[in-house]
C-alpha cells in the first residue's frame, strides 16, 4: 500500500543543508541518522543538489513512533529567469519498509498505542514544504503544522504534567507525543526542579515505573500506603526512634553502631547516607554526629567530629537542605530547659563547622515538632510542645524561614569595609545571643535583590569585636585592634582581616 | 534618541553591508542589515558559504510574519538595548493571536534564530497551560480524530489528569 504525496521541498540558492532534512533518525529524540539509512544516497542528494541535477533514489525513512518507511524520491531543479536554480521540486511516494528494527529506545510506547499517520509524517519529514500549504488553508491544522522535534522540545516540555496527560485526548498526533519518556521526564523536572529529578532517578524501582506513572503517583498521591516492617534482632537500649526520613524500601545490616539514645533525630543527605544528631544516652544528653552510607557494601556508622557543635539535646528537631546541610531546630536541653536555636552543619566540608542560623525573630522554643524544606531553601515548622502559646502541650504553631538570604542578626557598634566594586562587608559589633560575632556577612548592594551572604573564611578572627577601633588598609586589609572583651580592656590583640592574598 | 542608523532608505554608508531578504509567499523584500539578518544561523551558514545572492529568497515565510523576524533581530542586535528593553521587546513581538505565534515558531525554527524560537514557544506554552483538552482542540483548530470509543479509552488512561487533587 502506498500514497503518492506531493511535497514541495524549497532549497534556495544550491545550499542542500538548508531544507534537506529529511528524517533519517529513528524516533524524535535520535540525534544521528540511523545506521540503516544509506548514506551514498544521501551523498547522492547532495551531490545531485550541488551540481543542480535531477535525483531519484530510494532512501529510508522513519516514521514518529519509528516504524521504517521507504521515501521513492525524485528532485528535480527549477531554474529562474538567468537559468540559475533557484528551487527543487520533489515528490517524494512512501511504502512501508519491512524492517524488524525491535522496540524503539527510550519508548514506552506500547504496540498498541502505535498511531502513524502517512500524511503527517511526510509533512514533518519535509518541514518547510508544510507552510506553504498551511499558508494557502490558513487555520485549518495550526499547531499540528509544528514538527514534532519544535512540538516536543520546545512547547509540551514547557507544560505540567497535568497538561501532558490530558492533551493526549486532543488527537492522535499529540497522544504519540506525550507518549514519550522523554518528555515526561523534563516536564517533571520543569515542574518539581532538578534537584528532585536527579533525587528520584537514584530511588529503586522509579525507572521501572517510568516518569509519566511517577507524575501521576506523586500527584494523586493515590499510590501512597503504610507499610509495617518487623524487622529482625534487638536493639539497646530501647531506642525509641522518633525520626523518619526518606530513603527507598530496604533492610540494611549495619555495624559499629552508635551508643544507644532515644529523642535523637534521623536525616537523609547525599541521595543515600543517613545522619543521626543528638538525643539523649545512657549518660545524659547528645549533641554527636553519625552517619551510615547505606549504599557502602557493608554499612558502617561513623563518627563525625564537628567544630562548634550546639548543645546537647534531645527531641529535637531536623532537615537537610542542599542534600548536603543538616539543620537542627529547638529540642530539651538539660534539666528541661527548651531550646529555639537553629544551626546549620554543612556535612560536605572536610572538617564540618556548627554554624547557628541568625535570625531577626525566632519562635517560642519548643521540642517534638518538625522541619520540612519546600521551594529549595525555605523550611517549614510545624507543632511540638512550645513553651508559650494558646496551647502548652500540642501546637499547631506553623512557622517558615527562609535561607536563601541570611541577614545577620541585630548588633551595633559593629564594623562595616566598603570593598572594591561596591560590596558591603559587616562584622563585629554587640550582638545579642550565642550569635558569633566574628561571623563576616556580605552584601551588595547594586544587586537587584541585595542578598546578605556569609562569607566563611578561614584564620583566628578575633573573639570579641565591638567596643574596638577598626581601620581599612590599602582597600583589602581591615584591623581590629583592641576592644572589650567583657571583662578587661585589651590593647595587644590585634586582627587582620585581609582581602587578597598576602605579598609574598 | 538611540544613534543607531537605520537603513531602509538607502545605503549612503558604503561601509554598512545590507542584505535583501524576500518573502517568497508574497514577495516582499526587506532590506536589512547584515549583522541584523546574521542572526539567523540559516542565512549566516548562507553569507558564510557564499551561497548568498543580492536577494536572499526566504520560502514559506510571509513578509508580514518576516518583518516581525526582523523587527525581533533588529532589537537584538543593538547593542545598547538593555535586557529590560528586550523583554518589553519580546513581549510586544510575541502579543500576537495564535495563528501568527505558531507562523513565528515555524520561521524562527526555519530560520535559525534560537533567541525567538524560545520566547514564541514559551508564549505559545503559556497560552495552552491549564487548558482542558477540547479548548486546546479549538484554540488551535486541531481536528479530533478519534472515535468516541478510542477518545474514551485514551482518556480513562490519564483519568487522573481530569480530575480534582486530593
Amino acid at each position: 500500500m502506498s500514497l503518492p504525496d506531493l511535497l514541495l521541498s524549497v532549497v534556495i540558492d544550491n545550499t542542500p543543508t538548508l531544507s534537506l532534512r529529511f528524517l533519517q533518525c529513528r524516533g524524535p529524540f535520535a540525534k544521528r541518522r540511523h545506521q540503516l539509512v544509506d548514506s551514498s544516497v544521501v551523498s547522492e542528494i547532495k551531490r545531485c543538489v550541488e551540481d543542480g541535477v535531477e535525483f531519484q533514489g530510494d532512501l529510508l525513512n522513519f516514521r514518529k513512533d519509528g516504524s521504517p518507511v521507504m521515501n521513492r524520491l525524485r528532485m528535480t531543479p527549477i531554474c529562474g529567469d538567468d537559468d540559475a536554480i533557484t528551487h527543487f521540486i520533489g515528490i517524494q511516494f512512501l511504502t512501508d519498509a519491512h524492517l524488524d528494527l525491535g522496540p524503539l529506545p527510550g519508548s514506552s510506547t506500547k504496540e498498541s498505542t502505535k498511531i502513524s499517520d502517512r500524511f503527517r509524517s511526510s509533512l514533518s519529514s519535509c518541514q518547510p514544504s508544510a507552510d506553504v500549504n498551511r499558508s494557502i488553508t490558513r487555520g485549518a491544522c495550526g499547531i499540528l503544522q509544528l514538527s514534532d522535534e519544535v512540538m516536543s522540545l520546545k512547547i509540551l516540555s514547557r507544560l505540567t504534567p497535568r497538561d501532558i496527560a490530558s492533551f493526549g485526548s486532543v488527537c492522535k498526533r499529540l497522544y504519540e507525543l506525550t507518549n514519550n519518556e522523554d518528555l515526561w521526564r523534563m516536564v517533571c523536572q520543569n515542574a518539581w526542579g532538578s534537584e528532585t529529578t536527579r533525587v528520584l532517578e537514584t530511588v529503586p524501582g522509579a525507572k521501572r515505573l517510568g516518569w509519566g506513572r511517577l507524575a501521576r503517583e506523586l500527584t494523586t498521591l493515590e499510590a501512597a500506603a503504610w507499610r509495617k516492617l518487623t524487622v529482625g534482632g534487638a536493639v539497646e537500649p530501647s531506642r525509641c526512634n522518633f525520626s523518619a526520613c526518606a530513603v527507598g524500601n530496604r533492610h540494611v545490616q549495619v555495624s559499629s553502631p552508635p551508643p544507644g539514645r532515644w529523642g535523637h533525630t534521623l536525616s537523609c543527605v547525599n541521595g543515600s547516607h543517613l545522619v543521626l544528631f543528638g538525643g539523649c544516652g545512657r549518660q545524659g544528653l547528645l549533641n554527636d554526629v553519625f552517619v551510615l552510607d547505606l549504599d557502602a557494601k557493608q554499612p558502617s556508622w561513623r563518627e563525625i567530629f564537628s567544630l562548634a557543635p550546639p548543645l546537647p539535646r534531645s527531641w529535637h528537631s531536623s532537615c537537610t537542605l542542599d542534600g548536603t546541610k543538616l539543620i537542627v531546630s529547638g529540642g530539651c536541653a538539660d534539666s528541661g530547659v527548651l531550646l529555639s536555636d537553629t544551626f546549620l552543619l554543612d556535612l560536605s566540608m572536610d572538617k564540618p563547622v556548627w554554624r547557628e542560623i541568625p535570625v531577626a525573630w525566632t519562635p517560642p522554643s519548643r521540642l517534638g515538632h518538625t522541619l520540612s524544606v519546600y521551594g529549595g531553601r525555605k523550611i517549614l515548622m510545624f507543632g511540638g510542645l512550645a513553651k508559650s502559646g494558646p496551647l502548652r502541650f500540642r501546637s499547631s504553631d506553623v512557622f517558615t524561614m527562609d535561607l536563601s538570604g541570611i541577614a545577620p542578626p541585630p548588633r551595633l557598634d559593629h564594623v562595616a569595609v566598603s570593598l572594591p566594586g561596591g560590596r558591603i562587608l559587616v562584622f563585629g559589633g554587640s550582638v545579642a545571643g550565642l550569635h558569633s560575632a566574628s561571623q563576616l556577612y556580605i552584601l551588595d548592594p547594586t544587586d537587584e535583590k541585595p542578598t546578605w551572604r556569609i562569607l566563611n573564611v578561614p584564620g583566628r578572627p578575633p573573639r570579641f569585636a565591638w567596643g574596638h577601633s577598626t581601620c581599612v588598609v590599602g582597600g583589602t586589609r581591615a584591623i581590629v585592634l583592641g576592644g572589650q572583651t567583657g571583662e578587661e580592656w585589651m590593647l595587644s590583640d590585634l586582627h587582620e582581616l585581609s582581602l587578597a592574598s598576602s605579598e609574598i | 534618541m538611540a544613534s543607531a542608523p537605520e537603513n531602509e532608505k538607502n545605503a549612503s554608508a558604503p561601509e554598512k553591508k545590507t542584505l535583501t531578504l524576500k518573502s517568497m509567499i508574497n514577495n516582499e523584500e526587506f532590506v536589512v542589515d547584515e549583522h541584523v539578518a546574521l542572526q539567523s544561523v540559516t542565512i549566516k551558514n548562507m553569507v558564510d558559504s557564499d551561497c548568498a545572492g543580492d536577494v536572499i529568497p526566504v520560502p514559506t515565510i510571509s513578509g508580514e510574519i518576516l518583518a516581525l523576524v526582523i523587527e525581533y533581530c533588529k532589537n537584538h542586535a543593538n547593542p545598547s538595548a538593555s535586557e529590560d528593553d528586550l523583554k518589553k521587546a519580546d513581549a510586544g513581538i510575541v502579543a500576537k493571536d495564535i495563528y501568527t505565534l505558531i507562523d513565528l515558531v515555524l520561521a524562527a525554527n526555519f530560520l535559525d534564530i534560537k533567541g525567538l524560537l524560545e520566547v514564541t514557544s514559551q508564549k505559545i506554552a503559556d497560552s495552552i497551560k491549564d487548558l482542558p483538552h477540547q479548548d486546546v482542540r479549538e484554540i488551535f483548530g486541531v481536528e479530533n480524530d478519534y472515535t468516541p470509543e478510542e477518545e474514551a479509552a485514551v482518556r480513562a488512561e490519564h483519568d487522573w489528569a481530569f480530575e480534582g487533587f486530593p
